[in-house]
């Protein structure tokens, strides 16, 4: 596993100087991609749809009231009501207008995602 | 990737401890290594907090050093609130610290005061010398004193707030808005376009409404305006109808709307329709792109920076990117989404360049909510995507909120305007 993962990571850092490799292993191994998500590396596109929901949604759900968290639904749920909104068959406020820009591969994609989430 | 603060802590921790036996320190954090590429971001609104945060989660092996001015940032979302009273001004200051800490940007206070693109290196006033392989500028706006508006200038803004900047701006304008007169008129003096927030003017004499209705309501809002048309209209006139009938009177560009000259020992604005004696004077001047941006030649003839809409990269100057209310960005408004969202691109683009990759596909938005009270917001949405090499709209998406929607809708879209502020704060300065 953990060498499957030093493959991928090497594959996906370019900047080719052997000390600078080796810190962008140790800092990439540790860091900032969630455990479930590093096997299964998200490409920049998806990375950049998945940047875009947390400019109004926060991931947890505290509050009835507010904008929905986007963690702890199943990719099923996120992805039905994605769907949802994007047929006009549920109606919100916002999501109506914004799924509309996004292939259904798209939502497939980001709820596949965003369901590993926590 | 950290999707979000509760994953990238939990992540980052459990690997953190597991590697280096019990480290609590994000990764994150961490130094880069010393032959790391190094960018440069300056400005620490929110499109350069958003682009520096990025850049350092899409790999933490960039050295990243964000350059600002102030110690806090007063955000212009939230500040028509805070005029009106329903919010406090120290509600809205937002610091770096997070950035810093958990993100491992290296934030340096200070000012740019010399670009050297052959050399790719920066000055600060106070000496120092920054090297970078790719800059990123995200300074703002530049407001244009005695421009259109005669008289106009900083000392006539101490008189004559136009408090488009957070902080002690609006500090002052609230104060005059306290202190009116009975029965006074307060008045809102809007630019040509392309300015900073479009609907901003336009919530602003809502909510001003919405305080005089209460503690003056003799009181008037007197809106001089260099345009025909604003953003949300529809929205904003059916609102005025509902919750202030008479108490606000918009003069478009066609019945003399544009002033021509203030007078701040006089409290008068010279119109084309006359002479308009007030009693608060909040003149927003006519902008262009940030201060920094033009003095290094990176704004074309229009004022502000024509950059490739892919990349933010200036068209003017190599490696160097311009982002947020600066840059000439298709039809995306000049708007604090808008910068996040430009930010969130370029920080992808910048990766990509620094591996001597294509940058792909990319999706940008604008997503923008305004309250005319503290019970009845609405909102408007645009998405583009990066086709035929420029930022297109995506017509079948986007769109304003209904006409002739229940209170109860509107009552919804306030509370999400709220939390869309806490939410683009926590995703632009890593909260």
């Amino acid at each position: 596993m953990i060498a499957v993962m030093l493959c991928t990571l090497e594959h996906s850092t370019g900047y080719g100087k052997p000390c600078y490799r080796a810190t962008v292993l140790l800092c990439l191994l540790l860091t900032c991609i969630p455990a479930s998500a590093a096997a299964d590396l998200i490409d920049p596109y998806h990375q950049l749809l998945i940047a875009t929901c947390y400019t109004c949604h926060s991931s947890a759900n505290d509050a009835p009231e507010a904008i929905p968290g986007l963690h702890g639904q199943s990719a099923t749920d996120i992805r039905d009501k994605l769907l949802a909104y994007k047929n006009d068959r549920e109606q919100g406020t916002m999501m109506n207008r914004v799924s509309k820009a996004l292939t259904d591969t798209e939502i497939d994609r980001i709820s596949a995602i965003l369901g590993r989430q926590e | 990737m950290a999707l979000t603060r509760r994953a990238f802590v939990t992540s980052a921790t459990l690997a953190g401890a597991a590697a280096l036996g019990g480290s609590l320190l994000p990764a994150c954090s961490r130094p880069p290594g010393a032959g790391a590429p190094r960018v440069v971001v300056i400005g620490g609104g929110y499109g350069g907090a958003t682009c520096a945060k990025y850049l350092r989660q899409l790999d933490p092996a960039l050295h990243v050093t964000l350059v600002e001015a102030q110690a806090r940032y007063y955000t212009c979302p939230f500040s028509n609130p805070v005029l009106a009273g329903l919010r406090d001004l120290e509600t809205t200051a937002l610091g770096y610290d997070e950035l810093k800490n958990r993100y491992g940007v290296n934030v340096i206070r200070g000012t740019a005061s010399a670009i050297d693109p052959d050399q790719h290196r920066v000055t600060l006033a106070d000496g120092a010398v920054l090297r970078y392989q790719r800059l990123v500028l995200s300074p703002g706006i530049r407001l244009l004193w005695n421009h259109v508006f005669s008289g106009y200038d900083e000392a006539a803004s101490r008189v004559m707030p136009h408090a488009w900047h957070g902080g002690e701006q609006l500090r002052l304008l609230k104060r005059q808005l306290g202190a009116m007169r009975r029965g006074g008129v307060f008045a809102i003096v809007v630019p040509g376009t392309p300015f900073r927030c479009p609907p901003g003017p336009y919530e602003r004499a809502s909510l001003v409404a919405y305080y005089l209705k209460q503690a003056n309501p003799r009181a008037k809002v007197l809106l001089l305006d260099a345009n025909e048309h604003f953003s949300k209209q529809d929205l904003f006139e059916e609102a005025w109808d509902a919750r202030y009938p008479g108490l606000i009177e918009h003069v478009p560009i066609s019945a003399g709307g544009l002033v021509r000259a203030v007078d701040p020992k006089r409290m008068t604005l010279q119109a084309e329709a006359g002479e308009f004696k007030v009693d608060v004077a909040n003149v927003i001047p006519f902008q262009q792109a940030g201060g920094l941006a033009v003095d290094h030649g990176l704004a074309d003839d229009s004022g502000w920076c024509p950059v490739d809409h892919q990349t933010f990269a200036s068209t003017l100057a190599p490696d160097i990117h311009v982002l947020g209310d600066s840059c000439l960005a298709g039809s995306m408004p000049k708007s604090a989404s808008s910068a996040n969202s430009q930010a969130k691109v370029c920080s992808q683009a910048i990766v990509s360049l620094l591996r001597d990759r294509e940058p792909g596909p990319m999706l940008y938005h604008n997503t923008c909510y305004s309250l005319a009270a503290p019970d009845y917001g609405f909102s408007i949405n645009a998405m583009y995507r990066y086709e035929d090499n420029r930022i297109k709209l995506v017509q079948r998406a986007g769109g304003l909120s209904p006409l002739k929607a229940a209170p109860e809708y509107r009552a919804r879209e306030a509370n999400y305007a709220r939390d869309w502020y806490d939410s683009i704060n926590r995703d632009s300065f890593g909260l």
